[in-house]
């Protein structure tokens, strides 16, 4: 079967054993690979009501079956695991570098690890030479030594996933970071390699990945020349994520800061970034990042860039999320304000200078002094100093800070899918799974038509979430369609296909970002897979395993107890400045409007009110055994 | 097609995609496998590109490169 290496390698890190386990056909066929098979393996291995931190969590990680092909922009790196920031049942993705490419090429389309270690070690994986490797003398480094180290010994192109010391001391925001450029798992995954004494993952094959049909290669070269005939592709090469994100000027990035590009294997963007200060205090600091967009974010706290550059360098290789790491800084001071957080223990407000953000990230990265209580993220502060409190300091919604707003930090206003798929994503505020055309532009809704036939979306599903005025009375009520118009946007109905469709690309190895996955389809999605694996899908099929994994992984957070209480808005989203309608920018999003779309997202899914997948729909997806779980734990289905 | 062209190599192009090292072992061995390719991408800080003693400059990397890192420079009578 051309695609998949063929085999699953489960990891005791406890017994110090091995077993690889031949890659089931079933999962395939039902979940494809990647994300959506990740996503099954977890909700097998990981038992309800599990400690994120204990031996008893499990990490799956998993590549789809395009990963390691000529097929562009399929490196993607996924993993599963229960999170501790908001013990979610979470996914994490990131742009793979090397590691997807070379643990294919090892013969392994998962790892799944479990248990713990008594001592810290790393997981050595190359071809059938899996070995469990002593890293004292990686641990306490970050993730950049980590990471050099590990090259040092293997060379490359050898893939690595490390955790720095944020995800060693539990810091429950703590990410691990892919080949040292791309972030892995919002919301702990750090610490739960941490829990287990897991430094790194190391990997390195030489098995090759086969095709089933020569089609496979001609669908790959045609699909090639499209993306090197795109008037834009040298704008993307040149400048990345800048293009849709300016968040500095062209001309800075360009004179004083851009060192080279670099690419995950087979990508022909290569979005990501090497950065080099030429001036100043920091001049010749080198960073790898996934965007130098993601580099200067602390400018919005007033750093200059080349501070915003070295602190964000600091906090990334203590291997923590720069976002939560901001979220927290903002709870703080808001409760200090409010005198709930006393000078007893905190004597001043934390300030926003470069020198004060990178002595906390050190107090939170080892849990010194009060950085104890930050490294517990939201959460933590909501648990010791009530949730109500934390709620106004910030915008959490499932634990995490939903980051895409109009009060920041990425900040934007229109209320699309992306805003809108902060609250409804299972594993807490994070904006990949939910891309559509209003990502950060505003386009003509003539424009979504092409979008959504793209995703295979039925016809039916087309005119709800593209509705004539009289066809939505709720978007004529709340204004977000007036009767003068040819069609109003439905976020909530469109935000399901994003998702599904999301889910399909992950679960095949394709980036989430737009850029790449612009230049897919369903239909094209399908017949990649077809001509690759010699299993005969259609796009209806491939985009129906899409929908599958993603209510599973809803299923696996209902049985942790989460339902649409914890899909509820943010209060701060409805204090000035607010988010506005998508297409005319002019309604206020209302805590109304919001429940309302929430209700019509879950009719277009097939859950219930209380955002719970209904029997129906689990039925109707083969999901039985799901049915039996959820009714078995008392939750309505 | 084997050796009909020379190929011009500008490292500081390369982004580390591999494309040329996935078509390489795509031509000539029917996989997709880096290990096998002729042409090695050895990403450094600075990358370095060099060719393997059985190579025999078809040209299909330079054909496949899209960051303009190599290039079929010159096609012999």
């Amino acid at each position: 079967m051309g695609g998949y290496a063929g085999k699953v390698l489960h990891v005791d890190l406890s017994k110090g054993e091995v077993e690889k386990e031949p890659l089931d056909l079933e999962l395939v066929k039902n979940y494809i690979g990647g994300l959506g098979a990740s996503v099954k393996l977890a909700y097998d291995l990981i038992k309800p009501g599990t400690d994120p931190l204990s031996p008893e969590n499990v990490i799956v990680i998993g590549v789809g079956p395009l990963v390691g092909t000529l097929a562009p922009g399929s490196s993607r790196v996924c993993a599963v695991t229960k999170l501790p920031a908001n013990r979610a049942i979470g996914w994490a993705g990131a742009g793979g570098c090397s590691f997807g490419c070379m643990l294919k090429n090892a013969g392994y389309d998962h790892v799944v690890i479990r248990d713990r270690s008594s001592k810290p070690v790393y997981l050595k994986i190359f071809d059938d030479d899996i070995e469990i490797c002593d890293a004292e003398g990686l641990w306490g480094e970050g993730v950049e030594r980590t990471t050099e180290e590990l090259w040092k010994k293997y060379g490359r192109p050898t893939g690595v996933i490390a955790i720095g010391q944020a995800g060693e001391n539990l810091v429950k925001f703590s990410m691990a970071f892919v080949d040292r450029t791309s972030t892995l798992g919002r919301g702990g995954l750090g610490a739960v390699m941490g829990s287990k004494n897991l430094k790194a993952i190391v990997v390195k094959g030489t098995k090759g990945v086969g095709f089933s049909s020569p089609r496979f290669v001609k669908l790959c070269n045609e699909l090639l020349e499209r993306i090197k005939g795109h008037p834009r592709l040298r704008e993307w090469q040149e400048l990345g994520l800048l293009v849709s994100l300016p968040a500095l000027p062209k001309e800075l990035y360009l004179e004083k800061l851009k060192k080279a590009r670099i690419s995950c294997v087979s990508c022909p963007i290569g979005d990501k970034d090497v950065i080099q200060i030429r001036e100043g205090r920091f001049k010749g600091l080198t960073k790898f990042t996934s965007s130098v967009v993601n580099t200067v974010m602390p400018m919005l706290y007033g750093l200059s860039y080349d501070e915003a550059i070295k602190c964000v360098a600091v906090l990334d290789d203590y291997g923590m999320d720069m976002f939560e790491f901001f979220a927290v800084i903002k709870a703080v001071n808001r409760l200090y304000d409010e005198g709930v957080i006393t000078r007893e223990l905190l004597e001043s407000k934390i300030e926003y200078s470069y020198e004060s953000l990178v002595e906390w990230a050190e107090r939170i990265a080892y849990r010194r002094g009060f950085g104890d209580v930050l490294a517990e993220g939201l959460t933590g502060l909501a648990e010791r100093f009530g949730r109500e409190a934390v709620a106004r300091a910030t915008s959490m919604v499932k634990g995490l800070m939903a980051y895409v707003g109009p009060k920041g930090p990425v900040m934007w206003n229109r209320f699309g899918t992306m805003e809108f798929g902060q609250l409804v994503n299972p594993r807490g505020p994070h904006v990949a799974s939910s891309g559509s055309p209003t990502y950060f532009a505003v386009r003509p809704l003539r424009d979504f038509v092409t979008h959504l036939k793209r995703m295979g979306v039925p016809d039916d599903a087309v005119r709800r979430i593209l509705p004539r005025p009289h066809e939505w009375s709720c978007g004529l009520q709340s204004g977000l369609v007036s009767p003068s118009e040819e069609v109003g946007l439905n976020v909530g109905r469109l935000t399901r296909y994003s998702e599904d469709w999301f889910m399909v690309l992950a679960s095949l190895g394709v980036c989430a970002r737009a850029q790449v996955n612009r230049f897919y389809s369903a239909k094209l999605a399908a017949e990649l897979f077809s001509a690759l694996t010699g299993i005969e899908v259609e796009e209806r099929e491939l985009m129906r395993c899409g929908e599958r994994a993603w209510n599973l992984l809803r299923a696996a957070n209902a049985r942790e107890g989460f339902s649409r209480k914890d899909d509820e808005p943010p209060e701060s989203w409805f204090a000035e400045p607010t988010f506005v309608d998508y297409s005319k920018g002019a309604v206020r999003i209302t805590k109304e409007i919001v429940d309302m779309l929430l209700n019509e997202y879950y009719e277009e899914r097939g859950w219930n009110k209380n955002g719970v997948p209904t029997k129906e729909k689990l039925l109707e997806l083969g999901l039985q055994k799901v049915v039996e779980d959820l009714e078995g734990l008392g939750i309505e289905v | 097609m084997s050796g009909d062209v020379t190929i011009e190599v500008h490292p500081e192009k390369c982004t580390g995609c591999l494309i040329c090292q996935l078509c390489c072992s795509l031509i000539h061995h029917k996989t997709f496998n880096p290990s096998m390719a002729r042409i090695l991408v050895r990403l450094t800080d600075d990358s370095e590109i060099i060719f393997t003693d059985d190579c025999d400059k078809c040209g299909t990397c330079a054909r496949f490169c899209v960051y303009g890192a190599l290039e079929v420079k010159e096609v012999r009578d």
